[in-house]
């Protein structure tokens, strides 16, 4: 594993642990496993898998503009799920290495409607599940929280 | 196999390359104790609210039971750890003396799950934890959803899941 050997500086992991056992507010830490992130190759893959669903993200905001401008008696369940989904682009840009502003723009979508949205969100929260297990120790929580929000937002808009 | 040298810090001596790393141990250990909370703080705040949230309070509680059995089963057979144990009571965030003090100490109960479980899937590089974990902050966003909903939080599903 000679990419994670830089990394893995006995001392640091021992303050990262030292953290670990002092304080309740992990999720925040560095995980320690980032020293047992993939090798280069797999690392690469996961991260255009992060800008694959930054961009699909993006599409389901585009998806829920729509359906609001076809039903603006929508806007009030869609505008929310919007947000968030742009949100969503922005960390998985980030994580994925893309700069800000540099996103593609999504193509226009044909005309959606509510049971279009549920089901591209469905899809995404599949396709994050998806990306969980090849993600690295420093993605995995982002791709997770995304899937999980996703996951919801298609059973609550039923 | 990539088995994770570098975990073993100097804290976890005891463990050999063949275990579970000792940080995954830990991150477990961490899931059980939110669901022992969980639990706790749902079966308070069933004295609180009405019916109608009593009755999806009770659904909740048997998806956590189950929860904890599969994490404590998980430890205790597959680890070899000794799953920690329930406290004898929690400190709520916010005092409990109606059913919206109660909701939100079930919003927070099921944030902190979250987090957990989020922690589970960071800390693992087995595929099949990291599986169970991504599955069960899914479930616990959905409680989430229905009980920031009728406390009237707003979003009502969280962007990232397991912040708070």
């Amino acid at each position: 594993m000679p990419a994670g050997t830089a990394r893995r500086h006995p001392a640091r992991a021992f303050t990262r642990r030292r953290m670990l056992a002092t304080t309740a507010a992990t999720v925040a830490l560095p995980p320690v496993l980032a020293a047992c992130a993939p090798g280069g190759q797999r690392q690469d893959d996961a991260t255009d898998a992060l800008l694959a669903l930054a961009d699909a993200a993006r599409m389901d905001a585009a998806l829920a503009v729509a359906a609001v401008t076809a039903d603006p008696a929508l806007a009030g369940r869609l505008e929310p799920l919007r947000a968030a989904r742009m949100e969503h682009a922005a960390a998985l840009d980030q994580a994925g290495g893309r700069a800000p502003g540099s996103a593609p723009t999504p193509a226009s979508p044909p005309a959606a409607d509510l049971a279009a949205v549920r089901d591209s969100v469905a899809a995404a929260a599949r396709t994050a599940g998806e990306v969980v297990p090849q993600a690295s120790a420093l993605q995995v929580g982002l791709v997770a929280e995304v899937a999980a929000c996703c996951a919801t937002y298609a059973a609550v808009l039923q | 196999m990539n088995r994770p040298s570098a975990v073993r810090a100097p804290a976890s001596q005891e463990q050999d390359d063949q275990s579970i790393p000792q940080v995954t141990v830990e991150a477990l250990q961490r899931a059980l104790a939110s669901e022992h909370a969980a639990l706790w703080a749902y079966k308070m705040a069933l004295a609180f609210v009405p019916p109608d949230w009593a009755d999806r309070a009770r659904s909740d509680i048997e998806a956590h039971t189950t929860l904890r059995g599969q994490i404590t089963q998980t430890l205790s057979v597959d680890v070899g750890a000794r799953p920690v144990s329930a406290q004898p009571a929690y400190t709520p965030p916010q005092p409990v003396v109606d059913a919206p003090s109660a909701g939100a100490l079930l919003v927070s109960a099921e944030t902190d799950a979250i987090a957990a479980w989020r922690s589970v899937t960071e800390r693992s590089a087995q595929v099949p934890l990291r599986e169970a974990g991504l599955k069960a902050m899914i479930e616990c966003t959905g409680r989430l959803a229905f009980w920031r909903r009728v406390t009237e939080r707003s979003p009502v599903v969280p962007v990232f899941p397991g912040r708070s």
